[in-house]
């Protein structure tokens, strides 16, 4: 334990001491010209290798694994955050008539709108419509994250009012979020979702789901490919780029992000599992810059769940047996028909896996009858 | 309005505390039933004892080995699990640090009427805490004064290597001298949840592999080294409700903090368990089944399994960490087996006392080259 340690920190003394031998070195270590970021530990690149780099990575991603067919139907979700923004660009590009190697897919877009759910935040509908319908001139699809829910089932309310903590009500919402995408998409006849999903936040997402009891998820999780729906794979291009790799493209580039304030803005760095995490690997980070890669190459050699019984919440196989995954209360099992599942009985059994039966324990169910 | 009244005898009795596992109110006799039950089910579920055998309990005097000793007496009698247990102590040889928890294993000894047997580190290895610390004194012209021995330790010489390594090998090497079946270690949920979390973090995947397991080294493992088996009974115990269960039931233990890493690392680690529990108590538990689910690709590269050349413990490298440490104490090179050894192989091979011809070590290239230059 200590002794693998002691090894990290004196490769790290060496590092360290090599070089900050003499002035700050400026010049790219690609080409030679003066440098203008630095993105990985002493590697200053200049903004030519810089892009290269970076775009190279994304395309090395995807045509790797060979995962986009020629013609297919694909959906990029964005939510105007810098990752999304990035990812739109480097597909708007991808996809021009004059790209090197074009892509070889249909693009469509998906928009959840989320602005229903807090009281002053004004709706950007519009911003993301002149965006992508105009500029872009992809086919658009926007949709309220309470879409298809009636009065009775009031989103907003489940969320401030029955919904005990801040883990819960970001688990709900994420969960609510992919549901609504898969449903696009499978309307829209799309087979592959594309997502924004960074390295940074897929670490923290590894760590912060192993404390919820997702386990047996981090594998597809951190996937390229997501297949836990069958009609619908998620692809993540970004996986192995960072936020700050992101953050610096973005600048160069002027891609500007939309406000995409959620409910965990302003909330504090203890308020959720998931925030204590997000701090917890940034702190990390900081000290030991390898962090967060370690964190993603050891999530990258876990193996999937291959179980055929899917949980109702989240789509992911079950890790808990089939009798011990079923909900007995009535009201949580309409709850999760009415949310997540497309099934018009909601007197059907509902199947959960761990940590989705723990989340909906932090879920007051509806004590009004209807 | 929180309920004053323990929510498992049904109010029968006030509740005297919240149970830190499921935040609700028992009071005293209930848990101890419920902390005491929960021990049970994990023995018997996970078939961790068979009658007849004899568990070496490993007590450093603190609070783990302590309510382990305890709970394991008793239940073996309620339930008649048929086993001999002994408690196996290892004395490092710190003079001033290892005295007072020696002396609190020596009272658990009487206090719960079981055999105790002490193995010390000279015995062992032919070497004591103090020692390793004199010659690492000499080497580097440090002196010191008796009563800062560990601290000196702590920031001048990284021992936590030797006091990790020989520690963990000294319960099996004493276990083995004993011709014990089984090794019981305190290790509780929480210690598990940090280990997991703390493997993915350094990417340690084959640790990450083993660490969630309750027993290691029965014959489901194939290692091929000569290990005793060794459980954790207390594997679904959260340390809150050790604590608790040691403070009602007066137990006497020995609150040390292991002086000897600082390790800023684990600390980050312990806060934000910490912080989990306060977020949300099942947390621990959570990240355990989380562990538990972990599958690992079969593709990957794991360090392979074989057996140390000159002791035949388990090792993945031809010699042991152990026996190198020992061989650099031997020979005056204390850093050996620290850090870079590259330098200290080209040394130790230059005598010719390094590896054999069959060996597998790595530096037989390098004895090549060297030959070759002579």
């Amino acid at each position: 334990m200590c002794q693998i340690n002691e090894e990290d920190d004196e490769a790290f003394q060496a590092l360290k001491s090599g070089t900050n031998k003499g002035p700050i070195s400026r010049k790219c270590v690609s080409c030679d010209q003066d440098a203008c970021v630095v993105v990985r530990t002493a590697d200053p690149m200049c903004r030519k290798c810089f892009e290269e780099f970076f775009i190279h990575k994304f395309r090395s991603t995807l045509s790797k694994s060979n995962v986009f067919g020629r013609g297919e139907n694909v959906l990029l979700a964005y939510s105007g955050g810098s990752s999304s923004s990035a990812l739109l660009h480097l597909i708007a590009e991808g996809l021009s008539v004059q790209a090197r190697r074009r892509l070889q897919f249909q693009a469509q877009v998906a928009f959840i709108d989320e602005s229903s759910l807090y009281s002053d935040v004004v709706s950007v509908r519009e911003k993301v419509t002149d965006l992508i319908t105009n500029r872009l001139q992809y086919p658009l699809h926007i949709v309220s994250i309470d879409d298809n829910l009636d009065k009775d089932d009031d989103f907003q309310q489940l969320l401030l009012e029955r919904t005990k903590t801040l883990t819960a009500r970001e688990e709900l919402v994420r969960r609510r979020r992919l549901k609504l995408l898969f449903d696009i998409a499978i309307r829209e006849k799309c087979t592959k979702l594309i997502t924004g999903d960074n390295c940074t936040k897929l670490a923290a997402q590894i760590l912060s789901d192993m404390a919820q009891g997702k386990g047996a998820h981090v594998a597809l999780e951190c996937n390229l490919t997501d297949s836990r729906n069958d009609l619908v794979t998620i692809v993540r291009p970004f996986r192995e780029i960072t936020s700050k790799e992101i953050a610096m493209y973005n600048r160069l580039n002027s891609i500007e992000s939309l406000q995409n304030a959620d409910i965990s803005t302003m909330s504090g760095p203890q308020s959720s599992i998931f925030q204590l995490t997000e701090t917890l690997v940034n702190d990390l980070q900081r000290q030991f810059p390898s962090t967060v890669s370690t964190i993603f190459r050891t999530s990258d050699k876990l193996e999937k769940n291959i179980r055929p019984e899917r949980c109702d919440l989240c789509c992911c196989p079950l890790d808990i047996n089939v009798d011990e995954s079923l909900i007995s209360d009535q009201n949580r099992q309409k709850l999760v028909h009415q949310l997540f599942t497309t099934s018009p009985n909601s007197n059907e059994p509902v199947h959960v896996c761990y940590a989705c039966r723990r989340l909906l324990r932090d879920v007051q169910p509806n004590v009004q009858s209807h | 309005m929180p309920s004053a009244t323990c929510v498992s005898c049904n109010g029968q009795r006030p509740a005297a505390l919240v149970r830190p596992k499921t935040s609700e109110p028992y009071c005293k006799q209930c848990f101890f039933d419920a902390f005491e039950r929960e021990i049970h089910e994990t023995i018997v579920k996970e078939q961790l004892f068979k009658p007849g055998e004899t568990i070496a309990v490993a007590a450093s005097g603190g609070k783990d080995s302590t309510v382990l000793a305890h709970v394991l007496k008793l239940l073996n009698e309620r339930h008649s699990y048929g086993l001999k247990l002994v408690l196996l102590s290892i004395d490092e040889g710190i003079t001033g640090y290892r005295d007072d928890s020696l002396e609190t294993v020596k009272r658990n000894q009487q206090q719960y009427e079981l055999p105790l047997i002490i193995l010390t580190y000279k015995e062992l290895y032919g070497w004591s805490m103090d020692e390793i610390v004199k010659a690492v004194g000499r080497k580097n012209n440090f002196s010191y004064s008796h009563e800062f021995h560990y601290l000196f330790v702590l920031y001048f010489f990284p021992s936590g290597t030797f006091c990790g390594v020989f520690r963990r090998q000294a319960l099996d090497r004493g276990a083995m001298k004993l011709s014990v079946n089984k090794i019981a270690t305190g290790h509780n949920a929480d210690d598990i949840a940090e280990t997991i979390l703390m493997n993915i973090l350094r990417g340690d995947i084959a640790r990450l592999k083993r660490c969630t397991l309750i027993m290691t080294g029965d014959e489901s493992d194939d290692s091929e080294g000569s290990i005793i088996p060794r459980c954790k009974p207390l594997k679904y115990a959260y340390e809150k409700e050790i604590v608790l269960y040691a403070f009602y039931k007066r137990l006497d233990y020995f609150s040390t903090e292991c002086l000897y890493s600082p390790n800023a690392y684990r600390g980050n680690i312990r806060t934000y368990i910490k912080d989990l529990e306060r977020l949300r108590p099942s947390s621990i538990i959570d990240i355990i089944h989380s562990g538990e689910q972990l599958l690992v690709k079969q593709s990957t590269k794991m360090p392979v399994q074989r057996v140390c050349e000159r002791c035949s413990y388990c090792s993945s490298m031809p010699i042991c960490k152990a026996c190198l440490l020992i061989e650099g104490l031997n020979k005056g090179v204390p850093k050996l087996g620290i850090g870079k050894t590259e330098r200290y192989r080209k040394e130790m091979q230059k005598k010719d006392e390094c590896c054999s011809d069959q060996s597998l070590c790595h530096c037989m290239k390098e004895k090549l080259t060297v030959n070759e230059h002579n």
